[in-house]
């Protein structure tokens, strides 16, 4: 069936592609429009003047492109190496001063913490000496008691111009 | 051996001048024509200029390898076949349905028609059926167009127009029966 289909198509073709004086006339002028058209446009005068010129033009606008291209991206790349210089410079500024402020801290809180001891050892010595002083007021007071006691003692003896006189008297008692 | 060497590399030499001389014999004879089938098939004066320096240049490259199994002209014409249909895939457009800046109008195309012995009135005539053939070979397929052009404006048999598209006789009479009937509807009636 198929190749009997094949068969009635091919010939259906080969039917088909029989022309028509009539068209046979119109191919015949179809073609020689073309080829007439095809021989004008095969002859007419090239500008080659104008296609080099052209060609330069875009030659100098591909290698100022080029150009700004390179310079860009070398620009670009020393701006970002310089940036990234700046950056580090700027971090490492940022941790020496980070790092300053923190000695200068642990040294403020070095003096302060010293300034805190002698504050409590001139305390404490102020208190020693208050301590010390009570204590040699109070020991004078006992002393000027006693010199007191002494002196009642002292004064209960017999003077001594009552002396001669105290020994008679303790003679008479022991005799 | 020295001599030998000598003699090898003069003919190779020799065996190169005359393969150059020939390729430039092939161009100047075929390179009208081919010029001719693009600019038929592309509607594009520039393109056409294009594809033919590159037709010709793809030629030279693969010169050495030319067996002589079809013609000179088939072959080229097989090349211009290929790139043609390269070019309009590379692109992604069809000179048949987009508008380009470049592109020459068709119905100028159509202008093109040799005055011969006729009075006006069937220039006129012969010039509106002309140009309807042109309308219609636009809305053919690729291949279509490839085949009915080949046929029709470079005068091929079918058996070169096989070989040049690399179909088989059969299909090439398919594709040309049925381009014929789209060309006859356009005109109109039986012709």
């Amino acid at each position: 069936m198929s190749w009997l289909a094949k068969l009635s198509g091919a010939k259906e073709d080969e039917a088909n592609l029989e022309l028509t004086p009539e068209l046979e006339q119109t191919l015949e002028d179809f073609r020689q429009s073309i080829h007439a058209w095809s021989a004008a446009a095969y002859a007419r005068p090239r500008t080659v003047a104008e296609q080099i010129e052209h060609r330069s033009w875009r030659l100098a606008v591909g290698w100022a492109m080029a150009m700004v291209l390179v310079v860009s991206s070398v620009g670009g790349g020393y701006g970002i190496h310089v940036r990234h210089r700046q950056q580090e410079f700027a971090r490492i500024a940022a941790t020496e001063r980070a790092n300053q402020l923190k000695l200068v801290a642990e040294q403020q809180e070095k003096l302060q913490s010293q300034a805190r001891e002698q504050r409590a050892q001139v305390q404490n010595q102020a208190q020693k000496q208050q301590n010390s002083k009570q204590a040699q007021a109070s020991t004078n007071v006992e002393t000027e008691d006693l010199l007191a006691e002494v002196d009642s003692d002292i004064s209960r003896q017999v003077p001594s111009a009552m002396e001669p006189l105290a020994q008679m008297m303790s003679g008479d008692e022991t005799r | 051996m020295a001599a030998g060497t000598a003699l090898e590399r003069m003919t190779v030499a020799v065996a190169d001048t005359i393969a150059a001389e020939e390729f430039s014999r092939v161009v100047v004879s075929h390179r009208p024509q081919i010029f001719r089938f693009l600019l038929s098939s592309s509607g594009d004066v520039d393109v056409a200029e294009t594809l033919t320096q590159e037709c010709f240049l793809k030629a030279h490259r693969n010169w050495s390898r030319f067996r002589g199994e079809s013609t000179a002209m088939t072959w080229l014409m097989r090349i211009a076949i290929n790139l043609q249909k390269d070019h309009w895939r590379n692109r992604r457009m069809r000179f048949w349905r987009e508008t380009q800046t470049n592109t020459v109008d068709l119905d100028e195309a159509s202008e093109w028609l040799p005055s011969g012995e006729r009075s006006v009135e069937q220039k006129m005539l012969a010039r509106e059926q002309v140009g309807r053939v042109w309308e219609t070979v636009k809305g053919l397929s690729e291949r279509q167009r490839t085949i009915f052009l080949l046929r029709y404006v470079e005068e091929r048999e079918l058996s070169e127009i096989a070989q040049a598209t690399g179909l088989s006789e059969g299909t090439v009479k398919a594709h040309l029966s049925r381009a014929l009937q789209k060309v006859r509807a356009e005109l109109g009636g039986k012709r």
